[in-house]
């Protein structure tokens, strides 16, 4: 397998398990609306901790070997149109989950916890927000593989 | 008509046919991998927590891995059928279908009525039982990742 090989089989495996498990969450957070408050909190409890370890790694990993790529390409520039698209999406996508994902969760956490009734609420406007992140991940999956502009 | 149209024509059929069957590969795997992270975490669960999660993945078994497995197949199969450069005799696409074919089957025939099996042992408050099932599908479940992530490899590779 050549280097460039590597990268991509890198990247591709890191952007699957991070866009997967972005859609993986997001189903999950829309049947999380029908559920019992104890369901719901281990939910929650799971997915802020998979945000941290898992989805947050496989980001960083899939834009460390996109980038790697286009610097070992001589075909690709980081003024084409689908990498603009993909490192935009991704950058979208990660200010989302610091920003929104991460202190949304831990509040929800604490209201479930203390039987707060905002939680419902605030876990619909939660379920919102994912399905955004997920159709700007799919955007970016678009870009990479139609390389539109190339 | 330009002479060039339906060579073109060919070329956005392949690009649509590809972009399908990536995404529903990437829902696919990546859910399925992300599935095996979150059931990691069930081991010191609440059961009602761990009910409701069972429940989620029989769901997202049946409606949403299962149905985008077929998609990956039928819209690699019809890429195989129209791409001049492609033969259901290459390696890679002898991988694919096989690793596909591999884990709908478990799917279909251990994964799914296993975690049913296992829904229907936690609400008769045979949690014990149903922990032991959860346990050989989880490792059933692995081992199906493991193939898909051949076929990854094969798809992007492409020896």
């Amino acid at each position: 397998m050549s280097l460039v090989e590597t990268y991509k089989l890198l990247h591709v495996l890191a952007a699957i398990v991070w866009v997967g498990g972005t859609v993986l969450a997001l189903i999950f957070t829309w049947r999380a609306l029908g559920a019992t408050r104890e369901h719901r909190l281990g939910l929650a409890a799971d997915t802020l901790f998979l945000a941290n370890r898992v989805f947050a790694p496989a980001a960083v990993i899939a834009a460390l070997f996109g980038i790697l790529m286009v610097l070992e390409v001589d075909a690709f520039s980081f003024s084409d149109i689908w990498i603009i698209l993909g490192i935009g999406g991704l950058l979208l996508s990660m200010v989302l989950g610091m920003a929104f994902f991460g202190p949304q969760t831990t509040r929800l956490i604490a209201e479930l916890t203390s039987n707060d009734p905002r939680a419902e609420g605030r876990l619909a406007i939660i379920a919102k927000v994912s399905t955004l992140d997920a159709a700007i991940l799919v955007v970016v999956v678009w870009a990479m593989v139609t390389k539109p502009g190339l | 008509m330009s002479v060039g149209s339906p060579w073109r024509s060919l070329r956005a059929v392949f690009a649509t046919l590809r972009l399908i069957h990536i995404l529903a590969a990437i829902v696919w795997v990546g859910g399925s991998i992300m599935a095996q992270f979150y059931a990691r975490r069930l081991a010191a669960a609440d059961p009602a927590h761990r009910l409701g999660f069972a429940r989620d993945l029989r769901f997202v078994a049946a409606k949403v891995f299962v149905p985008s497995a077929f998609v990956v197949l039928g819209a690699g199969v019809w890429m195989v059928i129209d791409a001049p450069g492609f033969d259901f005799e290459d390696t890679f696409v002898v991988i694919g279908l096989s690793a596909v074919g591999v884990s709908l089957a478990t799917a279909l025939l251990y994964l799914i009525p296993g975690v049913g099996k296992a829904i229907g042992l936690m609400t008769s408050g045979r949690g014990p039982e149903a922990g032991v099932v959860i346990r050989r599908v989880n490792l059933a479940a692995r081992a199906v990742i493991v193939v898909l992530l051949i076929a990854v490899w094969a798809m992007v590779v492409k020896p």
